[in-house]
């Protein structure tokens, strides 16, 4: 038999987050509650399976972000300096 | 390369049995657990690998936790992964890093930090990674990382990221 019992989740969000999401529910036609089952569960899910083989997922905005910071130049602080003497032995 | 300086008497060891685990004691149980609970055993499992720092009486002063894992990059534009060999692509994780109560403050977690980085980028040299990321297991062990100015992964607010071209300018400059 299938488990049906409801809980509910509550959620802090900013207003503009909270608009979005909204909107995002909206251009399926369906609630909120019905956004998060469909569309966050999934992910969540996914996320969580992805952990367990120690794959981490980035949204694609995410993996943007996180592409560019790999191909930005390598200039170092004052403390990364530091910490690379130590690194080489130096200090 | 020269070794990392440590105090006289001081080694660094890949975590066995023979280490006293169960009298180490950071401050945060969540930390101390892993050492005394559960890092051996990831070990024999090949999924991480712990190294200790142990004082002149082999007592546990500090130790880190690297295991290796991916970045699932399958949602990038075409135009930017059609050079990339896959859509899963490795990196380092510091996923653990704790120095014993009574060493704290003498600046054995940033020699820590520097030897874990050191490992990190000597295992680059033979198995190629994008990129360390460092785990933050509260906002202090945060606070500590980001002396060092290391950017959020993004999304992942408790995860810090130090991208190879980095590493390797820290090592090579």
């Amino acid at each position: 038999m299938t488990n049906t019992a409801k809980t509910t989740l509550q959620a802090r969000l900013d207003p503009k987050s909270k608009q979005i999401v909204a909107q995002a529910a909206k251009l399926r036609n369906i609630g909120l509650s019905d956004y998060i089952r469909l569309v966050l569960v999934p992910t969540a899910k996914k996320e969580v399976e992805q952990a367990k083989n120690q794959v981490l997922q980035l949204t694609a905005e995410e993996q943007e972000r996180f592409w560019m910071a790999l191909q930005a130049p390598a200039k170092l602080t004052k403390s990364q300096r530091k910490l690379s003497k130590i690194m080489q032995g130096d200090l | 390369m020269k070794p990392i300086q440590w105090p006289n008497g001081f080694t660094i060891e890949q975590l066995e049995k023979r280490h006293k685990r169960s009298v180490f004691c950071s401050g945060l149980d969540l930390v101390d657990n892993w050492l005394k609970k559960k890092a051996r055993q990831a070990q024999g499992k090949k999924l991480s690998v712990t190294r200790v720092l142990l004082n002149e009486h082999d007592t546990i002063v500090g130790f880190y936790t690297l295991a290796m894992g991916q970045v699932n990059f399958d949602e990038l534009p075409h135009e930017m992964i059609r050079k990339l060999p896959g859509t899963l692509l490795p990196i380092v994780n510091l996923a653990w890093l704790g120095v014993e109560i009574n060493y704290q403050g003498k600046g054995f977690g940033e020699r820590l930090l520097a030897q874990a980085l050191a490992d990190c980028h000597h295992t680059g040299q033979l198995m190629p990674f994008v990129a360390v990321l460092l785990d933050c297991a509260t906002e202090k062990a945060k606070s500590f990382y980001q002396r060092y100015d290391f950017q959020e992964l993004p999304g992942h607010p408790m995860k810090l990221m130090l991208p190879w071209n980095l590493l390797h300018s820290m090592m090579d400059s």
